[in-house]
Parts: structure tokens; C-alpha cells; sequence
């Protein structure tokens, strides 16, 4: 085993700015008393890696990852338990930790290096290498100060892995820089896997955990929710990350019923029911961006009535109106209904950007002017990044791009 | 429990990078630089003899100027180290947050930070001992023991401060007191003949007054003038107080350093 945690357990103490004070201190231990709250940020965590694996860490945030990591590298020390590791512990944590803004990027690098335990020899022998992954010839002269973000991460990047590690701790950073240089980090790890050396993982991309990681641990207010192949660790990550929001979307669906303000109609076809679920049929009220949704709508005519018209509209959560298609524009004429029956509306690859959402339905006469019955914005769902790249707007439209490099001649 | 000497030992690459780093940020953006390490001596120096020759008439055996200096590199070597220090934790913070590596490099390095100071401006007293004359002796052999005893004295003391201040904030500011009176509680600008009976012998307790007599008995002294203290007396005390700081001074730190962090 290349590391290996037993039990760990983190208590941190919230203070109140005011107890750091001297006469604080001095009065508190006078009395022996103790005025900070305490939360267990790991909670009896262990598990172990072996020599040339490379397993994922993963959990929302405030989840006691980043505790854990500082645990691994070091800097903090377990109140209880054990953790043992062996050989030299590389770690990026953060966006260039370490860095000292006022020395050069060459200067920070025998800073770091000698961090690491490296003599100067020794870094000024990797310093070309260094220079060359991180592409900062131009600036290593430059204060880091003036760096941008992802040359911050470039470098802290480039030094922990020319440090020739055992293990290497990688937290989120590949989040930042461009897409060549998150290639060529990517390109890098993989060596690292074929030289045979550790890598511990850490990041909310789980696409990416499961393409690095075999095995993976998910943590969850400080504990181990789960524990093995990085397959089951996701799915069971996921499942609960669904459920809890799904559970608490029905929390407001029923709210919504219960007030029932929003609903109106004569009631001679009553709208019984509006389901939402994915393509293979499951009740879901959350989709991924992309996903095809599947409403499902049940009513009850109480007398028969001659060609209906079936509703919907979705609305964004701030009150933007994005569509409302009903059955009369799309010729999709119904003869006549009485007693039970079911709509089914399949809105294919839904092109929603992630957001609330609110769905009204409603069945109208042939005319549109008389209601019978009309729920508006009753159903509530929400869409989630599931690999779109477009964040702005509501919709992603479908788009070609096209360019020239010569200038139009008018 | 104590200090471990072989992370000191393992890390002295990290020491020699955080001590170059500490000088590179003191004197980065200042225009005289690493002059300033002599212009802030010559000028208390200047302040001191004026005061001390001129206005008030101190009776010392050798150039008020040369005398002053010679207690005055040494203290300001040792205040500085310890201001430096105290705050060298928190500074560093965003370092000791997010990598791992001893901590006990920090301290020690604000300490050697200012030993290069103090090697820059012992310029200054030789240049004057030559212009009046004052020719290094024999015991000149002992000057790197001195140095030794004195930089070990100050390590034990930083570690004390620079571990606490991170807990008790206050101590920062209790420091700067703590060093005012301590500096005339040392003879650095009166000689130790100045006084007598119960005051004398409580001054004589005092570890720095051992270390800045030995700067100038092993620089200045042909032989120990007749009423200062003995060698040998001087020696004892420099070394029992080096002891007893450091041994303190690493206790404290390795039972503070892990919980950093946290405080930060």
C-alpha cells in the first residue's frame, strides 16, 4: 500500500472572532472552559490505494475532500487514526499553492522545489523542462503576480509533475486552462499510469474520474458513502444526488397543488394527472441537458367533447414564457374523448439550458377561448449540465458557424 | 518532542531558499536595496554617539563609536530576528495552508535572513576599528563561537514567538514592548562598569548582556577590563540561557505546529 487511512477522524473548532483574544484566552482557561463549537470534518475514514493506481476522490462540496487531501499531503494532522504514506507526496491542491507573488516564476520554482525536499541542483536540472511544459519562457522572469490564472496553474502543474512524486494528488485543477493545455495534462497523467505511478484524483467531473480512476471512494459529510470500482461508485453517487433533488422537488410540486391558485376550467374534461419521466419511463422531475423528456398527461372527460385541444408551456423559473405548443397547431386533430384516457407529449434531445423550469397543461375547446380545465405552471422540473458547452440565454439553438479569413468585398 | 535536527538537516535547501527569498522581498522594491542593512546602523550609531558623547557623557574605554556598534550589531541582529519571526507564521500562511514541509524552516530562516544583515554590516565596524586603530587580537579566533551561541540564543527565542503569536495575536505587539525594555536592560549603549550592586547583578543575569560583552571581548579586548565579568562567567551564561530558550523555544513549537493550520 502507497497510502493508507485508518480510521482518520478531523475535528475543526468554529471560533468567534472575539476568543483569540489574549483576555479571552487567559478568562477561558481561568474558568476552564472551552466557549468553540466543534464538527467532525472527517468522520472514521479509511480506506488504502496500492502502488500504481490511480483512484478518484469524489463528493459535493463542504463534503471533507479537500480535509482529506490536506491530510495526504501533509499539512494536517488527524485527530484520530491513522494515515500512512509512502515515498515522496507531490500535491496540486490549489491554483499555484505555494506560489510567492512577488518572485519570478523561475524563482517560485526552486521555491517549490525545495518544498519538495529538492536540492537546487536538482531543479535547476528539471528548470528546462519545467519551463518548456508550462510554455512560460516569455514570463518565468516576470513576478507571478502578473500571471493569469491558468499560467499560475500551468507552472504549479508543471513542477509537481517534474518532481518525479510517488504519489501525485491532483485536486480540480485541470477545471482551468485551455483545452490543449488540459490535453497535454491529461497526456501526462496517462504516463504517469504507464510508468506504473500513483495518482489520487480528485474532481467534480466525473466523466473525467471515470475515465482516469479504476477504483474511487465518494464522501459524504465526512464519511465514506461508498467505496470500490469508480463505476459503482458514480452510479451510487449520482442515484443519491438525483433522488435528494428530486425528493425535494416533489416537496414543492405538492406545495403547489396543495395552494391550487393557479388552476381554472368548467371541469367538464379534468386534467388528472401531468407525469414527467425519461425515455425509458421512469418518474423523474430532473433531466440532463440533452435528455429526451416525456410528459404524461391524464384525464377524465366527464361528458363527451368534440375535437379538444391539448396544451403546454414551459416557463423559466424567472417568469420567461420559452414555448406553448398545443395539439390544434400541430394538426394533430383529437375526433372526441369521454371518460379516461392519456396524452403523451415527447419533447426529443430537450434544448433547455440547466435551470427551474415551469410546466403548465391545459385542455381548451376547438376555439381556444373556452377553458376546461387549465393548470398553470403547476409542474416544476429542473435541468442540470449534462455536457452542454452554452451557458447563456435559455436555449441552445442548433447553430453552424462559418468563417473566412478574407475580409467581404462590398 | 524537540526540534527534530534532521529535518533542519534534510530541509537546508528549503532554509537557504526561504532565507533568499526573505532578503529578495526586504530589499526588492527599495532603491538603496541591500544597503539599507548598513545606512539603519550608521544612522541609530550616529543618533547614540551624538547623544551618548556629546550630551550626556558616558566614560568607555575605546571610541564611543566603535563601543555602540559593537552592541548594536549584535542587538539589532537579535530584535530584528525575533520581530521577523514573530510574524514569519502568519505571513506565510497561504504557504503553510496548502503544502507540507517543516515548519520549524520558516522561523529559522527569518533568523539566518538577518545573520546576512548582520554579516553585511559588521562591515561598518571593522571599517571604523581600522580608522581608529583597533587591531583585532588573538581571541578574533573566537568570533565564530560567538556568533554561534548567538544565533542558537535567537533560533530558541523565535521559535517561541513565532509558534504563540499564531494563537495569541497580542504577542506581536507584547514583543515590540518586551524588546524596548530588554534593549536597555542590555548594555549596548552604556558599558557594564556604568553600574553597580543589585542592579548590576540582575543586568549581569541578563543573556544578552553575556552575549554583547563576548562581541566585544573577542573583538575589542586585549585584556577584560578589571570590573566587567570574567570569562568564563560570561561564557556560562550565554551558553545555560542558549540552552534553556532553545529547549523551551522547540518544545513549544513542536507542540504548537500542528495545530497552525487550523488557526490560520
Amino acid at each position: 500500500m502507497i497510502l493508507e487511512c485508518k480510521e482518520v477522524s478531523v475535528q475543526y473548532r468554529v471560533y468567534r472572532e472575539k476568543e483569540r483574544l489574549l483576555r479571552w484566552t487567559l478568562l477561558n482557561l481561568l474558568r476552564g472552559r472551552h466557549h468553540h463549537e466543534t464538527f467532525w470534518a472527517l468522520d472514521r475514514v479509511s480506506f488504502a490505494v496500492k502502488p500504481g493506481e490511480t483512484f478518484g476522490i469524489i463528493g459535493e462540496n463542504g463534503s471533507g475532500k479537500s480535509t482529506l487531501l490536506k491530510i495526504i499531503a501533509g499539512i494536517v494532522k488527524p485527530d484520530r487514526g491513522t494515515i500512512t504514506t509512502r515515498g515522496r507526496v507531490s500535491a496540486i491542491l490549489e491554483l499555484g499553492a505555494g506560489f510567492q507573488p512577488d518572485l519570478t516564476g523561475r524563482e517560485n520554482v526552486f521555491l517549490n522545489g525545495a518544498i519538495m525536499g529538492l536540492s537546487r541542483a536538482d531543479i535547476a536540472r528539471k528548470l528546462d523542462d519545467i519551463i518548456a511544459f508550462s510554455e512560460l519562457d516569455a514570463f518565468i522572469d516576470m513576478p507571478v503576480k502578473f500571471y493569469s490564472s491558468g499560467m499560475y496553474m500551468r507552472l504549479g502543474f508543471a513542477i509537481a509533475v517534474h518532481v518525479d512524486p510517488d504519489l501525485l494528488v491532483i485536486d480540480e485543477v485541470l477545471a482551468v486552462g485551455d483545452e490543449s493545455f488540459q490535453h497535454r495534462c491529461f497526456e501526462k497523467i496517462n504516463e504517469f499510469k504507464r510508468k506504473g505511478k500513483t495518482i489520487l484524483f480528485v474532481s467534480h467531473d466525473l466523466g473525467a474520474v471515470r475515465k482516469l480512476c479504476q477504483r474511487a471512494v465518494w464522501l459524504q459529510r465526512g464519511k465514506v458513502a461508498a467505496l470500490g470500482s469508480t463505476e459503482k461508485v458514480i452510479d451510487h453517487y449520482r442515484g443519491q444526488i438525483q433522488e435528494q433533488q428530486n425528493k425535494d422537488l416533489e416537496v414543492t410540486h405538492q406545495a403547489i397543488l396543495d395552494e391550487v391558485k393557479e388552476r381554472w376550467g368548467t371541469r367538464e374534461v379534468e386534467l388528472t394527472s401531468v407525469a414527467f419521466t425519461d425515455d425509458k419511463g421512469q418518474e423523474r422531475y430532473q433531466f440532463l441537458t440533452g435528455e429526451t423528456v416525456v410528459v404524461l398527461i391524464e384525464y377524465f372527460a366527464h361528458i363527451r367533447v368534440h375535437q379538444p385541444v391539448f396544451g403546454t408551456a414551459i416557463y423559466r423559473s424567472d417568469g420567461v414564457h420559452i414555448n406553448g405548443p398545443n395539439t390544434k397547431t400541430a394538426n394533430h386533430l383529437i375526433a372526441s374523448i369521454e371518460g379516461p384516457g392519456r396524452l403523451r407529449q415527447i419533447m426529443p434531445h430537450i434544448q433547455l439550458l440547466p435551470g427551474t423550469y415551469y410546466f403548465s397543461a391545459v385542455v381548451y375547446d376547438y376555439s381556444c377561448k373556452h377553458p376546461y380545465d387549465h393548470h398553470e405552471r403547476l409542474y416544476p422540473f429542473t435541468i442540470i449540465e449534462g455536457g452542454t458547452r452554452e451557458h447563456e440565454g435559455c436555449v441552445q439553438l442548433p447553430v453552424i458557424w462559418q468563417h473566412e479569413d478574407t475580409p467581404l468585398q462590398l | 518532542m524537540f526540534l527534530t535536527f534532521r529535518d533542519v538537516w534534510n530541509y537546508r535547501h528549503l532554509i537557504l531558499t526561504f532565507t533568499t527569498r526573505n532578503l529578495k522581498l526586504k530589499y526588492k522594491s527599495s532603491i538603496f536595496g541591500f544597503l539599507w542593512s548598513l545606512i539603519t546602523p550608521l544612522l541609530m550609531m550616529m543618533v547614540y554617539t551624538v547623544v551618548f558623547s556629546y550630551i550626556i557623557r558616558i566614560q568607555v574605554d575605546f571610541p564611543y563609536v566603535v563601543f555602540v556598534l559593537c552592541g548594536l550589531l549584535p542587538w539589532t541582529f537579535f530584535a530584528s530576528s525575533l520581530s521577523l519571526a514573530s510574524n514569519a507564521i502568519l505571513e506565510n500562511a497561504n504557504l503553510i495552508k496548502k503544502v507540507f514541509f517543516p515548519r520549524v524552516t520558516i522561523p529559522i530562516a527569518s533568523v539566518l535572513s538577518n545573520l546576512v544583515n548582520l554579516g553585511v554590516s559588521l562591515i561598518l565596524l571593522f571599517g571604523f576599528m581600522g580608522y581608529y586603530d583597533i587591531l583585532p587580537n588573538i581571541h578574533i579566533t573566537l568570533f565564530p563561537l560567538v556568533i554561534l551561541v548567538h544565533l542558537i540564543f535567537t533560533i530558541g527565542l523565535a521559535l517561541f514567538f513565532s509558534s504563540l503569536t499564531v494563537f495569541f495575536r497580542d504577542l506581536q505587539h507584547i514583543l515590540e514592548i518586551i524588546l524596548t525594555i530588554w534593549f536597555y536592560s542590555t548594555p549596548v549603549i552604556y558599558p557594564v562598569s556604568l553600574l553597580s550592586g543589585k542592579l548590576r547583578a540582575v543586568l549581569l543575569l541578563n543573556p544578552m548582556t553575556a552575549i554583547v560583552e563576548l562581541y566585544r571581548s573577542v573583538l575589542l579586548y586585549q585584556t577584560l577590563p578589571p570590573d566587567n565579568p570574567s570569562w568564563s562567567s560570561l561564557w556560562l551564561t550565554a551558553w545555560i540561557w542558549t540552552i534553556v530558550f532553545l529547549v523551551i523555544g522547540s518544545y513549544v513549537f513542536r507542540r504548537l505546529e500542528h495545530r497552525f493550520v487550523r488557526e490560520l
